[in-house]
């Protein structure tokens, strides 16, 4: 009789383990059927971090990451296979690896650029009333020349000044007798481009941003590496300012909100763009600071411009469209069409 | 006489013991088959859900950037063209709730039909619900039915939620309270040859 329970005792154990078995089995199974699919997910999301990687180190870079090397990555890696330009197509191969789980993107863009405010002078102001006073050698020319300011292109020439109002005009032309040229020298323009609608882009992908104060010898980027430089004086004109003072060379964009003063030596290649609710601009009487490409001046209340410069040149406001294009190529500001992917 | 006593106890107990053990074997086996369907369901509603997002993906691939990608926008079917495989021939392929399934215990599964060139599939995989929706440029859902050219152009991501059962119940075999184990999936896919997606 006790061998008999006992041989009952150890079957229905027997039983029990082996149904325990099955079950552990069973849930283990369920794990790994979601864990996979985790590790599948996690890939893909690798995969794409890759794409996004190299498409931020070309903006940045001007040239294609180096191929194949290995990035971790939130506990797994990504790979940029190939990323392939011509002209403004690009193709990638990008690969995502999470655990054993690996993904591939295969893909083909289209780089194109932002939109960019329309420039139709070397000058052009959206602002009244307008407050503009001028000494000096000072010139505002719409002639087009090339990036550096000392070229004539012979084509594409804008007027040299384009203001909110007729009353406006009238006051700009008698400021500066003589020292307005283009095509026309002066005009009343209202299509102006609003800058408003392009500055949440330029602050958010600004190379450089300067807070009021004074700053002195400086270089924004190059000809062929264009930066996108902030200036925030607010809008207390009265008491506070971005001054560039000495040496100061650079090409991009430059967008300045409130009182903005230059003196020296300032060399600017490409757009400027003044923003805010009453904005006022001196071009001082020393040195002879230059902008080449073009202006833009808004202002919610009106604006006031000074433009001086005693120097061997004064102060001068060059329309460039050659500038322009430089600086709507700016890197940050490009995105990409999708013209096929594969994954 | 008392050696009769403690036989007839000794059945007694021993009948009390065969009975529970009998009891918790049946109970252990219920939810074995619980643990299995459960299994077998989360299984199905991976694969298909890999299938679909490797289907829906493929929206529009090779297709041409200005053809026309989507073809049938419904909330229970969709057609498609694109290719499924790299640099492949473009194919197109249907996703369409069928009819129900008469061959499984679950009374509220549907056959799940993929249509493509080479012909239509149909899934036996527990699909209860099965709901597509569509959304523009704008990330606005779309109403339905979509039936213009313009509005097919117009869909940039589409949402897919699916909801499987078990075929056999887990609990309450045959009977109306029979209950099946369940899981849902949705996933929002931005195809990215639909355009809908700029990058930077």
């Amino acid at each position: 009789m006790g061998r008999t329970a006992l041989f009952l005792v150890m079957g229905v154990g027997a039983a029990m383990g082996y149904i325990g078995f099955q079950m552990y089995g069973s849930s283990q199974m369920a794990m790994e059927t979601q864990y996979a699919y985790l590790k599948y997910v996690n890939a893909r999301n690798l995969a794409r971090t890759g794409v996004h990687a190299a498409l931020r180190y070309y903006d940045r870079e001007n040239v294609a990451p180096t191929e194949g090397v290995t990035t971790s990555f939130n506990q797994g890696t990504y790979r940029i296979d190939s990323l392939r330009t011509s002209g403004d197509t690009l193709r990638m191969v990008t690969t995502g690896a999470y655990v054993e789980s690996t993904y591939t993107m295969r893909l083909t863009l289209f780089r194109t650029t932002r939109p960019f405010p329309v420039v139709n002078g070397a000058m052009a102001i959206r602002a009244t009333p307008l407050d503009f006073s001028s000494n000096g050698k000072a010139t505002i020319d719409g002639q087009n020349y090339s990036a550096d300011g000392t070229t004539l292109i012979g084509s594409g020439d804008k007027t040299g000044i384009a203001t909110w109002d007729a009353t406006d005009s009238a006051e700009v032309a008698n400021e500066l007798p003589g020292k307005l040229f283009g095509d026309p020298p002066v005009k009343t323009d209202t299509t102006t481009a609003n800058p408003a609608e392009y500055i949440d882009e330029y602050i958010a992908n600004a190379d450089y941003t300067y807070a009021p104060g004074t700053y002195a010898s400086i270089t924004w980027g190059s000809a062929s590496d264009p930066k996108i430089i902030v200036c925030d004086a607010g809008n207390d004109t009265a008491n506070y300012k971005v001054k560039f003072s000495g040496d100061v060379e650079g090409w991009g964009i430059l967008a300045v909100r409130g009182n903005f003063e230059v003196t020296g030596n300032f060399n600017f290649h490409g757009l400027v763009v003044i923003y805010g609710t009453n904005n006022v601009i001196n071009f001082t009487s020393s040195g002879t600071p230059q902008i080449i490409g073009g202006l833009i001046i808004a202002g919610n209340e009106g604006v006031s411009v000074t433009l001086n410069g005693s120097g061997s040149d004064g102060a001068k406001i060059k329309y460039s469209s050659e500038a322009l294009e430089q600086a709507r190529n700016i890197g940050r500001l490009r995105y990409y069409t999708i013209l096929d992917w594969y994954e | 006489m008392a050696s009769m006593l403690d036989m007839v106890g000794s059945a007694i107990i021993f009948g009390i013991l065969i009975l529970t053990v009998a009891r918790v074997q049946e109970n252990l086996n219920s939810t074995m088959y619980q643990n299995t369907f459960n299994t077998q369901t989360q299984q199905l509603a991976i694969n298909i859900a890999r299938q679909m997002e490797y289907d829906f993906t493929k929206v529009g691939y090779r297709v041409g950037t200005t053809n026309q990608k989507i073809f049938y926008a419904d909330s229970t079917k969709i057609a498609f063209k694109g290719s499924l495989t790299y640099s492949g021939t473009v194919d197109s392929i249907i996703y369409e709730l069928g009819e129900l399934d008469t061959t499984s215990q679950n009374p509220r599964d549907y056959r799940l039909l993929r249509t493509t060139n080479s012909g239509t599939i149909s899934q036996r995989i527990g699909v209860v619900d099965f709901r597509l929706s569509y959304f523009d440029t704008t990330n606005t859902a779309m109403t339905l039915p979509i039936n213009t050219v313009a509005a097919f152009n117009a869909i940039r991501s589409v949402n897919v939620r699916v909801r499987f059962e078990s075929l056999e119940p887990v609990q309450q075999a045959f009977q109306d309270s029979a209950t099946y184990f369940g899981v849902n999936w949705e996933k929002l896919i931005y195809a990215r040859n639909l355009g809908g997606l700029n990058l930077r």
